[in-house]
C-alpha cells in the first residue's frame, strides 16, 4: 500500500483533490491511502508518508518543503496549477505513476 | 511578456514570498489558523444559540442563561490557545518539541497578564483577572508569549544549552532537555512583567486603538479587499501573509463583542467598528477575491469548459475555497481576468460599508468567526439579521453580472483556439 500525502495552504483546498486522486487510483485497481494536510504539518506526516504532493498555492514554500522532504530523502511532487485547479484526479495519478 | 514577468517577480512576488516565509510571519499564520479552529466550537454554541431564540419564551429560561454563559466561556478563553497554537507553530518551523513550548506560551500568557490572588472572607484564595483579557481581546498577547517562548526555547536548544540526560526514559528525556530553557522562559516573562512593570495587555489596547481606526477606515479596508486577490493573482497564497493583519480585525470583533455584550445595539453611533473580522468574513463570498458569483456565472456560460469547471467549483466554493478557479480556469496571472478579480471584491466592500454605515444591517458583533461556513450562513451567524442574507445575495447577483462580459470574450477566445487546434 502507498501512502500519499497532499499538502496545501490549509488543508482545505485539497481535500477536495483528495477524493477524486483516490478515484482515479481505484478505477486502476490500485489501492493507495492518501491524506490532505496543510504544508506547515509535513514534518508530522512525513514518516507515515511514500509519496509527496504539493499544491501550487504553497509555491512560495517549496524551498522549505524541498529541504524537509530530501531528509527524508522524498522528492516532492509540485501539481502543475491546470491539474491541480480542474482536480483532474486521473491526470495526477499519471504523475504520480511516472515519476 | 517576458520583461513583465520579470518586473513582477523582482519587486512584488519575491519580496512577499520572504516576508510569508519569515519564520515569525510563518508562526503567526501557522497559530492562528489552527488557534480559528477553536472558534469553531463557540460557532456552533451560537448557532445553537441563535436556534434557541426562535423558541418563544426560552431566553428568559435559567436553563438559556447557562447556555450562553457556556458559550461566552469558550470564546472568553481562546486567547489562551492561540498562545499555545502560536508557540507550537514556531516550535515546529524550528523543528523544536511543540508541545513543550507550547505549554511555555501559555505559561507566559499568565504572567503577561498579569493575575492576582485576592484572599476571601473564608480564606479561600480566588485567581482574579479581568475576564476579557483571556479571550480574543488577547490575541496580540498571544502573538507575543508564543514567540517568546519559541524563540526563547529555540535559541537554547541551538546553542546546546540543554541537560544532557542520556539514559532516561524518552518521555522524561524531553522534560528534562526543556528544563532550562522553560525555566529561563517563564524567568525573562515575570522579570518583563512584575520587575520592569510592563502591562502588554494595556500597552496593546492603547496602540491597537489607532491601529484599528486606520485599518477599518474605509479605505484601509479597501486596500485588504483588493490585496487578497492581488496576492493571488501574482501567486501567493493570501492566507500565508495576511494573517498578521486578520489579528487586527480579530481584535476589532472582540471590541464589538464587549460592546454587544454590555447590551448596546450594534450601530455606528454606539462605538462599533464596522470593518471587523466579521464583517470581512461575511463578504468573503466564496474565497479570496469573492469568487462565488464568477462560480455561478460559470455555470450559464455558453461555454462546455466553463460550466464543467463551474460545475466542480461550486461545491468548494460554496465553502469558500476557490484554488479550482484561481488555478482552473485560471485567473492567476491571467490579464483577461485581473480587472473583475481585483475590483469585485473592492465594490462588495464598499456596498457593504455604506450598507452598514446608514443601519440597514446590523454591524457584526460576532465571536464566530468561522471561514468555511457558507456565507449566506455566516452572513446570519455574525449578524443575527436576516437582512444580511438579503445583502450577500444581491452582492453574489452584482458580482455574477460584473464578471460576465469578462466570461463571455474568454469563452469566445477558447472556441476560436479549440477550433484552430482541431484544424
Amino acid at each position: 500500500m502507498t501512502n500519499i500525502l497532499l499538502v496545501c495552504q490549509g488543508g482545505m483546498s485539497s481535500s477536495f483533490l483528495v477524493k477524486k486522486i483516490h478515484e482515479a487510483f481505484t478505477k486502476n485497481q490500485e489501492e493507495i491511502q492518501i491524506i490532505s494536510k496543510a504544508s506547515m504539518e509535513i514534518v508530522d506526516y512525513i514518516d507515515w508518508a511514500d509519496i509527496i504532493l504539493v499544491s501550487p498555492s504553497v509555491l512560495y514554500a517549496m524551498d522549505e518543503i524541498m529541504e524537509v522532504c530530501q531528509e527524508y530523502g522524498i522528492i516532492p511532487i509540485l501539481i502543475p496549477l491546470e491539474l491541480y485547479g480542474r482536480m483532474d484526479g486521473d491526470a495526477i495519478r499519471k504523475l504520480i505513476v511516472n515519476s | 511578456m517576458a520583461i513583465e514577468k520579470k518586473w513582477h517577480e523582482k519587486f512584488i512576488v519575491d519580496p512577499l514570498n520572504k516576508f510569508a516565509n519569515l519564520r515569525i510571519i510563518k508562526s503567526i499564520s501557522g497559530g492562528i489558523a489552527s488557534g480559528v479552529n477553536i472558534l469553531l466550537i463557540g460557532s456552533i454554541l451560537s448557532i445553537i444559540s441563535i436556534l434557541m431564540s426562535f423558541i418563544p419564551g426560552l431566553k428568559e429560561t435559567e436553563f438559556s442563561v447557562k447556555f450562553f454563559a457556556l458559550k461566552e466561556l469558550v470564546f472568553g478563553i481562546v486567547g489562551v490557545f492561540f498562545a499555545y497554537s502560536i508557540g507550537a507553530a514556531n516550535a515546529k518551523y524550528n523543528k523544536i518539541d511543540k508541545q513543550s513550548v507550547g505549554f511555555f506560551a501559555v505559561i507566559v500568557y499568565y504572567i503577561f497578564m498579569r493575575p492576582e490572588f485576592v484572599i476571601d472572607e473564608n480564606g479561600i484564595t480566588l485567581f482574579q483577572a479581568e475576564f476579557s483579557k483571556f479571550g480574543t481581546n488577547g490575541i496580540f498577547v498571544s502573538l507575543v508569549s508564543g514567540l517568546w517562548a519559541g524563540e526563547i526555547t529555540n535559541f537554547f536548544k541551538k546553542h546546546g544549552w540543554v541537560m544532557k540526560s542520556e539514559g532516561l526514559p524518552e518521555i522524561i528525556q524531553t522534560w528534562f532537555d526543556y528544563l532550562i530553557a522553560g525555566t529561563v522562559v517563564t524567568l525573562s516573562a515575570w522579570a518583563f512583567t512584575d520587575l520592569l512593570n510592563v502591562d502588554l495587555f494595556t500597552i496593546f489596547s492603547t496602540i491597537l486603538i489607532p491601529i484599528i481606526d486606520i485599518f477599518s477606515s474605509f479605505w484601509g479596508t479597501l486596500l485588504l479587499a483588493a490585496s487578497g486577490p492581488l496576492l493571488f493573482y501574482f501567486g501567493i497564497h493570501p492566507l500565508s501573509v495576511l494573517y498578521p493583519v486578520f489579528a487586527v480585525y480579530i481584535a476589532a470583533a472582540a471590541h464589538n463583542a464587549d460592546l454587544l455584550a454590555r447590551g448596546l445595539a450594534p450601530t455606528l453611533a454606539n462605538g462599533f467598528i464596522i470593518n471587523n473580522y466579521g464583517t470581512l468574513l461575511m463578504i468573503n463570498l466564496g474565497g479570496a477575491g469573492s469568487t462565488l458569483g464568477l462560480n455561478i456565472a460559470l455555470l450559464f456560460s455558453k461555454s462546455e469548459t466553463h460550466r464543467k469547471l463551474g460545475r466542480l467549483a461550486i461545491l468548494p466554493g460554496i465553502l469558500n475555497i476557490n484554488e479550482p478557479l484561481i488555478f482552473g480556469l485560471p485567473i492567476i496571472f491571467n490579464p483577461a481576468f485581473f480587472i473583475p478579480y481585483v475590483i469585485v471584491p473592492i465594490i462588495n466592500q464598499a456596498i457593504a460599508y455604506f450598507v452598514l454605515s446608514f443601519g440597514w444591517v446590523r454591524i457584526p458583533a460576532s465571536l464566530a468567526l468561522s471561514m468555511h461556513i457558507p456565507s449566506v450562513i455566516n452572513a446570519y451567524i455574525l449578524t443575527e439579521d436576516y437582512r444580511a442574507i438579503f445583502l450577500v445575495l444581491i452582492l453574489i447577483t452584482l458580482d455574477a453580472l460584473i464578471w460576465v462580459p469578462f466570461l463571455k470574450t474568454h469563452a469566445r477566445q477558447q472556441l476560436i483556439q479549440e477550433t484552430q487546434k482541431s484544424n
